[in-house]
């Protein structure tokens, strides 16, 4: 039905964040291939195929939770925006923090969005939905550089 | 040793005052030795100017006796002759001074040979009865008579008159007198007025030695140097004035080292404080994600249970997977209220006008907005304004809206008034309904976070709002308090700012 590319990388270190994304992600029929890295620094060698990850295709977007064990989710999305590869990549943050500040520097570092990760999990799969219909269906991108 | 201004100047006034009465008696003591010579040259002239004319009056009354002798041939009259020549020489004797003696010797000899000579011819002349014998001889001694007489005359001038010299000498006397007065005056004044000019630029000269001293002393401590007192010399007024000053300024010395010191400590202190405020940060942020992520795991997997094994599950196990997630999702919210009430605490204060009455009305309008089925009488004063956060005092105003909104819920008439209200002679402003109320026996426990007077099945709601409403009041420097009963409603009371009594 969607193009196999069209890929997602979940960027989560907790595991039970990482399964409920994905049966988020099931209830609301997103069908798309969801690679899931466990800390930043295996966030940045599937973005730029380096490592273990040698030849990764890019993903369609990311979701980027800020809190990463080795690198923060913040020094990642720097990392992105400075880099000619994955400078447009769509990333979405997805964070428990409500802080004002994460917020702030989010944006300011080139997040695309910005998601609170609710607590109810019906709350969750509603915000789900509404991404994966705006990120992955009615946003277009300018074809991929790398 | 300096002596005061006041002993220098009560000097300078006495040497002037001393220098005065020198100058007053040196010039009377001079005057009184000018008159002095004046008098005693007028002694010597006047007495000699009027013996004049009466040496030269008696001197006539004799010859004319004689002659009146002679022609009317009155033997008589020679009695007279003698008599005025007695007279004659008596004046003589009392002239005194008037002339000196050997004049006065030489007159009497005169007067007397003359007396002598004229005796004789006017005897000869009365002893005569007009023969003419011995008429040569007569002649002769006439003659000799009228030289006597001539000489005589000459002498009464000569001796009664004054010759040049002794008229220069008298003068030059009075003269000398009248110039060593001027000189002694002279001297005394230039001996008064130089001291006085000496003493003059003697206190002057201390006077501008110590205040240029104290000028550039003050101008050091102007400019924060107190380490360097002002030297300036002490024993005057001045000079006490600059021990004060260097007193003063050791004590500014002191107190600048403390507020330094207090300044370095309030500076420690912030720093201090700034250091727990991040530490607090790191902490709330720890919170909101550790915390929150395994409540999401309990609501999320028992959501899931619910949904894949809700059918091998019975009523009893569906309803409580129903509380673990219900409670699940209250801590979620409690967890949020927190961190908002520590958010507001460490935000900074933006102190601008406010217009509260504006502000309630926004407020309102989302109130209605979202509960847009309810029907609520609100009464808003307008014209409420204040000076405070913007930000903060929205928040404080949707809490006690809110409130009041969710408590009169259950009212027959539900009404919310925002106005004004006097309390111990102050002005609050206050939020009041007649909705569930309270009773006001928990009136203290109201503003404790989390601390609640209803249950959660009666009024829905975290216990976290009027915590917040009290820390933002306090934080304005505010008073906040809560006036209630039971089933009548709740009127809660607030200040932004000190208002003046």
């Amino acid at each position: 039905m969607r193009e196999p590319s069209k890929m997602i990388l979940l960027v989560e270190d907790n595991p039970d964040d990482v399964e409920l994304t994905l049966r988020a992600f099931q209830q609301v029929h997103v069908g798309n291939e969801v690679v899931v890295a466990r800390d930043g620094a295996e966030a940045l060698e599937i973005l730029f195929a380096t490592g273990r990850h040698v030849g990764h295709p890019l993903p369609e977007v990311v979701l980027l939770d800020l809190k990463l064990p080795k690198v923060d989710g913040l020094e990642v999305l720097q990392k992105i925006r400075s880099h000619e590869r994955t400078r447009i990549l769509p990333v979405i943050v997805l964070t428990s923090s409500s802080e004002q500040q994460d917020l702030v520097r989010s944006y300011s570092l080139g997040a695309n969005s910005f998601v609170q990760k609710p607590v109810s999990f019906a709350e969750f799969v509603d915000a789900t939905r509404q991404l994966g219909l705006y990120w992955l269906v009615l946003n277009r991108t300018p074809p991929a550089v790398g | 040793m300096r002596l005061t201004f006041r002993a220098k100047l009560i000097a300078l006034v006495a040497v002037e005052a001393l220098a005065v009465i020198a100058m007053l008696l040196a010039s009377s003591l001079s005057e009184r030795q000018v008159d002095r010579e004046l008098h005693s040259m007028r002694q010597r002239l006047l007495p000699r100017i009027a013996l004049k004319p009466q040496l030269e009056a008696s001197f006539e009354r004799v010859s004319r006796s004689f002659q009146d002798a002679a022609s009317a041939r009155e033997p008589d009259r020679l009695d007279d002759a003698r008599r005025h020549q007695q007279a004659l020489l008596d004046q003589l004797a009392a002239a005194g001074d008037a002339i000196s003696a050997p004049a006065r010797a030489e007159l009497r000899t005169a007067f007397h040979d003359y007396y002598v000579a004229a005796n004789a011819v006017s005897r000869q002349l009365l002893a005569d009865d007009g023969t003419g014998e011995g008429g040569e001889a007569m002649v002769g001694d006439m003659e000799a008579m009228q030289a006597l007489q001539t000489r005589a005359r000459a002498l009464i001038d000569r001796f009664t008159g004054f010759d040049q010299r002794e008229l220069v000498e008298a003068f030059t006397v009075v003269a000398d007198a009248q110039r060593t007065a001027s000189r002694i005056r002279l001297a005394v004044s230039a001996v008064c007025l130089v001291s006085a000019l000496l003493l003059s630029i003697w206190i002057a000269r201390g006077v501008v030695r110590n205040l240029s001293a104290l000028v550039a002393g003050f101008a050091r401590f102007g400019a924060g140097d107190f380490a360097t007192p002002i030297a300036a010399a002490t024993g005057d007024e001045i000079g006490e004035l600059a021990r004060h000053a260097n007193h003063m300024a050791a004590s500014l010395q002191a107190l600048d080292d403390e507020t330094r010191a207090l300044l370095l400590k309030t500076q420690r202190q912030a720093a201090e404080l700034a250091a727990a405020n991040k530490e607090l940060d790191a902490f709330a942020y720890s919170v909101s994600h550790d915390l929150k992520a395994p409540l999401r795991a309990i609501d999320g997997f028992s959501d899931i249970v619910v949904q894949d094994y809700g059918d091998k599950l019975d009523d009893k196990g569906r309803e409580h997977l129903g509380r673990v997630r219900a409670a699940s999702q209250r801590m979620g919210h409690l967890i949020e209220d927190l961190l908002r009430l520590s958010r507001l605490s460490r935000a900074e204060l933006r102190r601008e006008a406010v217009d509260l009455s504006e502000l309630a009305r926004t407020v309102v309008a989302d109130l209605r907005k979202r509960d847009p089925d309810r029907s609520v009488d609100l009464e808003i004063a307008s014209g409420l304004t204040t000076s405070g956060d913007a930000r903060l005092l929205r928040i404080v105003l949707e809490n006690l809206f809110g409130n009041a909104w969710k408590f009169t819920r259950n009212a027959a008439a539900p009404r919310i008034r925002f106005g004004t209200a006097q309390r111990d002679g102050r002005v609050f402003f206050c939020v009041a309904d007649n909705g569930a109320g309270f009773d006001m026996a928990y009136a203290g426990k109201l503003f404790a976070p989390f601390q609640r007077l209803h249950t959660a099945q009666e009024f829905e709601g975290t216990g976290i709002g009027l915590a917040t409403v009290q820390r933002i009041i306090a934080r304005h420097g505010g008073r906040i308090a809560a006036e209630g009963e039971l089933g009548k409603g709740a009127t809660i009371l607030f200040t932004v700012e000190e208002l003046a009594t």
